[in-house]
């Protein structure tokens, strides 16, 4: 028993977009029932005074991360299978505040935009518009680039295997931070709420 | 949003979802950097989001 579903399908296969439509169908769903389909939502992370937006995005983290390292445990999944996104450090350091400040701009995320278009939000729409703008001027850009565009290349690079640990103790050390940040999180929320007005009787 | 996304190899799925469960170091790199630079154009920004 290995790698069980879409592993197995070969790429581009209609078996793997079938599994993919289905995965984004499920994901856009969430998103919505979530809130976070609206500007106000994240940017209540960034002013913080909501912090479901950390909340979802470790939790998914974990789950995820758990799955894994479980699954590769119990010999059900072949971890050498499952591609590791490869480390490129200044393009990825340079993209990620590039990144970070238009999300901070446009108050939602290339996946939240698709959500709020869908819901028949204008802003949603303006973003999904100017991400794809984004997206092919840098793409026409990066030959241009040279060897900027692979600067810092590490290869399939792990956290553990850069700090030198085991993953099972990588994978821990991941899922006690998610828990310190949680109570941190709850802590900040419950500092910056609104006052609550008191009402005489 | 679409320019970073280019140069980091993925978004806040791509990148931060599945490259922080697959512990990429890459992609907690990009994860830092990205709330790093949101927190500060939020701050520079937030008057006008009232």
């Amino acid at each position: 028993m290995i790698a069980p579903f879409p592993l197995s399908l070969p790429s581009g296969s209609v078996g793997t977009l079938g599994v993919a439509f289905a995965v984004g169908i499920g994901f856009g769903w969430c998103l919505e029932r979530a809130g976070l389909g609206s500007a106000r939502k994240l940017m209540g992370q960034f002013h913080l005074t909501d912090l479901a937006v950390f909340k979802v995005m470790f939790s998914a983290i974990v789950t995820a991360m758990l799955g894994l390292f479980w699954l590769s445990w119990l010999g059900a999944l072949d971890l050498g299978r499952v591609y590791v996104p490869e480390t490129f450090i200044g393009p990825q350091l340079a993209g990620g505040l590039v990144f970070g400040a238009g999300m901070a701009l446009a108050g939602l995320c290339p996946g939240t935009s698709c959500v709020a278009a869908a819901t028949g939000r204008i802003d949603g729409l303006a973003v999904v518009g100017g991400f794809f703008t984004g997206v092919l001027a840098t793409g026409l850009l990066v030959p241009k680039l040279g060897s900027l565009y692979a600067g810092g290349a590490r290869g399939s690079l792990t956290l553990d295997a850069l700090l030198g640990m085991r993953p099972g103790v990588m994978t821990l050390v991941v899922v006690a931070c998610a828990m310190a940040g949680f109570v941190v999180a709850e802590w900040i929320e419950h500092q910056t709420a609104a006052p609550r007005v008191e009402t005489e009787s | 949003m679409g320019g970073g996304a280019v140069l980091a190899r993925g978004c806040t799925s791509g990148q931060g979802l599945t490259g922080g469960a697959l512990l990429s170091a890459g992609a907690w790199l990009f994860i830092g950097a990205a709330f790093g630079a949101a927190y500060l154009v939020a701050f520079v920004t937030r008057r006008s989001w009232t």
